[in-house]
């Protein structure tokens, strides 16, 4: 066990620097005179000065060079300064944002998290839930009317989901509007009173005793967790439909059967753990792809998180901003991909074993 | 002594059933694999509606034209037709009042001789039946051209790693690793924000982009079944009567190892298309007016608070949208249950 974590450990550096050299190595499709205007405030309108600049930064060295300096920075050799270097935190700026991209995601961040905090029960509970309904009653009415309901959420779109959502609780009825707070709860929560401890709004306003904004930043939060919950409930419930009907027919069911449990006990004492175990690998992964920013999500909810912001960045094609946000969402997977591995070996003996 | 015989009896039918089972002459020819495949897929009702939703969805991209034909010698007939530049939407069945396009018979015979605009216009006059009818034949022919260079490249580039096996698969695993590491969507919008510069607008800059992340799954697919397959001895027997590397693995191994893979990847022809909708949704490739369902869509985005009033340029492509996806679901699900070997004999 202690061997297989270590072993995953000692990749994972490798996997990051081959995560880098990919995202380095889109960046070099560029030209050094339109990598200079990515990076260059006011871009140079002559050669000369154009040229001059790519020889500062070294643009036309070879390209490990570049992706050395890339990832630890230059030192200038006047003022002593060092320019840009990933691993000392200097992203760079962001055009489409209009600020610094660490600032950026200081401040998307927590709401992304806040949304992918709210949406793990209902995503993955119902979605588990279902499937456990769908098993129960294999190959009957409900059975067929569950799996359905979930196909077609799963064929939606998200963007279409999201619009359809908007069209009757925002357009018709005005009960859930979008994206994070009303005008008059973000004037109380940017004001001076309103202390921030965590970040995310929810949290905080009940730190500051405010419950009406609390209820207006979950008002806020229902639409995209609805959307995010419907178009992913088909995964879950096929996983936990297929992994629960085949520990239903394994031998200890069969045995507990016969010694007389209760069908209620057999379901839920025997059959369920077992069946849990490829939820959990699920999860992770889900979990991680919610943190990660739910692009099109955040991008219909006019929700200020990560992933809205990758998707402006995109479509402004501010290359700076969405090569530094595509690293972070790399970097969060590659952590969970390696807590879910781990958590697995934990649950389940037959991994750990070989 | 009657209970003996019964037993007697099941344990002939079941010695019967597995010496004597009629083997067709489809079974034959396709392989008793492929052949349970499809014979499952034809025979679920789901995914035998989800074929029907498929079929529709082919007929009308290739009779495009013939529904509602595009304007006489144009050049692009994907470019959405126009009726104005007004910025108001129209309401479906408000008469086409600038540059109808030419009725064609079956308009003649079922709605009348002058074209009005079937499923509305958004702003900027675009005909949104025009876009859904033209955006099928955009999704058909975005979903094939991606789907087959990214599944080509899985297999090149898998049956590399499971032929050779050694150092040249965990590095090509390694790198798996590495793109699979990226959330899918995110990467391909990078990577088409800096090819859209490079090569311009239009469907290429998105379709590299569903490519060069697409692949890995293909490549990890059809690894793991040349890894089983190599083992067969009828390879060893190959090696030993001295067929060359290239022979066996074109004869002997990847017609064994790759109807998986193929099966899986042209069911997955939904989701590229839903992908590629959902970059031109958020305005990365094509340019405004392509007929492509994402971008009709994106229509809705600028009437969101008046969305009620102005239904139909959300609810129309975004029906399109839902039932071509449902009908690869559809058949993809019923598929999975099929491949499943937890579900199998149940």
């Amino acid at each position: 066990m202690t061997q297989y974590i270590v072993r995953r450990l000692l990749l994972m550096p490798l996997t990051l620097i081959g995560v880098t050299l990919l995202i380095f190595g889109m960046l070099s499709f560029l030209s050094p005179a339109e990598r200079v205007s990515l990076y260059v405030r006011d871009i140079p309108k002559n050669d000369i000065v154009m040229n001059s600049l790519i020889e500062r930064y070294g643009l036309d060295d070879p390209f490990l060079a570049q992706y050395w300096r890339w990832m630890v920075g230059q030192k200038d050799a006047e003022t002593g300064e060092w320019a840009g270097g990933i691993l000392r935190g200097n992203f760079g700026y962001s055009r489409s944002a209009n600020q610094n991209i660490v600032d950026l995601i200081k401040r998307r961040f927590p709401a992304t998290v806040e949304l992918a905090l709210y949406s793990i029960v209902p995503l993955i509970g119902v979605g588990t839930w279902l499937g456990i309904v769908a098993a129960k009653n294999h190959d009957k009415l409900i059975d067929q009317i569950t799996r359905l309901f979930g196909i077609l959420g799963y064929s939606f779109p998200s963007f279409v989901f999201g619009l359809l959502m908007l069209m009757f609780f925002y357009a018709k009825y005005q009960i859930f509007p979008p994206d994070r707070l009303s005008n008059w709860a973000m004037l109380v929560v940017s004001g001076d009173s309103f202390t921030s401890y965590t970040s995310l709004v929810t949290v905080d306003a009940l730190l500051n005793g405010r419950f009406d904004i609390f209820l207006d930043a979950l008002r806020h939060l229902v639409l995209p967790i609805i959307t995010l919950s419907y178009i992913n409930w088909a995964l879950y419930l096929r996983i936990m439909r297929s992994s629960m009907l085949e520990s239903m027919n394994q031998d200890y069911i069969v045995t507990a059967r016969a010694k007389g449990v209760k069908e209620k006990d057999v379901l839920n004492k025997h059959a369920k753990p077992n069946a849990m175990i490829p939820i959990v690998t699920m999860s992770g992964m889900t979990i991680a792809g919610l943190l990660s920013g739910v692009t099109i999500t955040e991008t219909i909810f006019i929700y200020p998180g990560i992933g809205s912001a990758a998707a402006a960045a995109s479509t402004q094609l501010d290359v700076v901003t969405i090569l530094s946000l595509v690293l972070l969402t790399g970097f969060i997977l590659l952590v969970a991909n390696l807590i879910v591995d781990i958590t697995y070996a934990f649950l389940d003996p037959r991994v750990r074993l070989s | 002594m009657a209970e003996a015989q019964v037993l007697d009896k099941k344990l002939e039918g079941l010695i019967g059933e597995y010496t004597e089972r009629k083997v067709s002459r489809t079974e034959k020819i396709l392989g008793p694999e492929l052949y349970r495949i499809l014979k499952g897929i034809f025979t679920t009702p789901s995914s035998v509606a989800g074929f029907i939703l498929i079929a529709i969805f082919i007929l009308v991209a290739v009779f495009a034209p013939q529904i509602i034909p595009p304007k006489e010698n144009t050049l692009d007939p994907f470019k959405i037709m126009r009726d104005g530049f007004g910025s108001v939407p129209k309401t479906p069945g408000t008469i086409w009042a600038k540059n109808p396009p030419t009725v064609p018979w079956w308009y003649r015979t079922f709605v009348g001789d002058e074209w009005v605009h079937l499923f509305g216009t958004a702003s900027g006059g675009w005909d949104i039946f025009y876009g859904v009818i033209w955006g099928t034949r955009t999704a058909i022919k975005v979903g094939l051209v991606i789907e087959g260079i990214t599944l080509l490249l899985g297999i090149i580039i898998g049956c590399l790693a499971g032929f050779y096996g050694g150092i040249l698969d965990t590095i090509i695993m390694r790198v798996v690793e590495v793109f699979q590491t990226f959330p899918f969507l995110m990467a391909a919008m990078t990577l088409s924000a800096i090819l859209t510069p490079i090569i311009g607008k239009g469907i290429w800059p998105a379709t590299i982009a569903l490519v060069a992340f697409g692949w890995m799954s293909y490549a990890r697919l059809i690894r793991g079944d040349i890894l089983s397959v190599r083992e067969r001895d009828y390879i060893l027997a190959a090696r030993v009567v001295g067929a060359k590397d290239s022979r066996i693995m074109f004869k002997h191994i990847i017609p064994n190892a790759i109807y998986p893979t193929l099966v899986v990847a042209s069911l997955d022809i939904g989701s590229i298309v839903v992908s590629f909708a959902a970059l031109s949704f958020l305005g990365i490739g094509t340019e405004i007016g392509y007929a492509d369902w994402g971008q009709l869509v994106s229509f809705a985005r600028n009437w969101i608070p008046q969305l009620a009033n102005y239904w139909w340029i959300l609810i129309y492509p975004g029906m399109a949208l839902v039932l071509f996806v449902l009908g690869w679901n559809l058949v993809g699900d019923a598929l999975r249950d099929i491949m499943d070997p937890r579900m199998r004999n149940r």
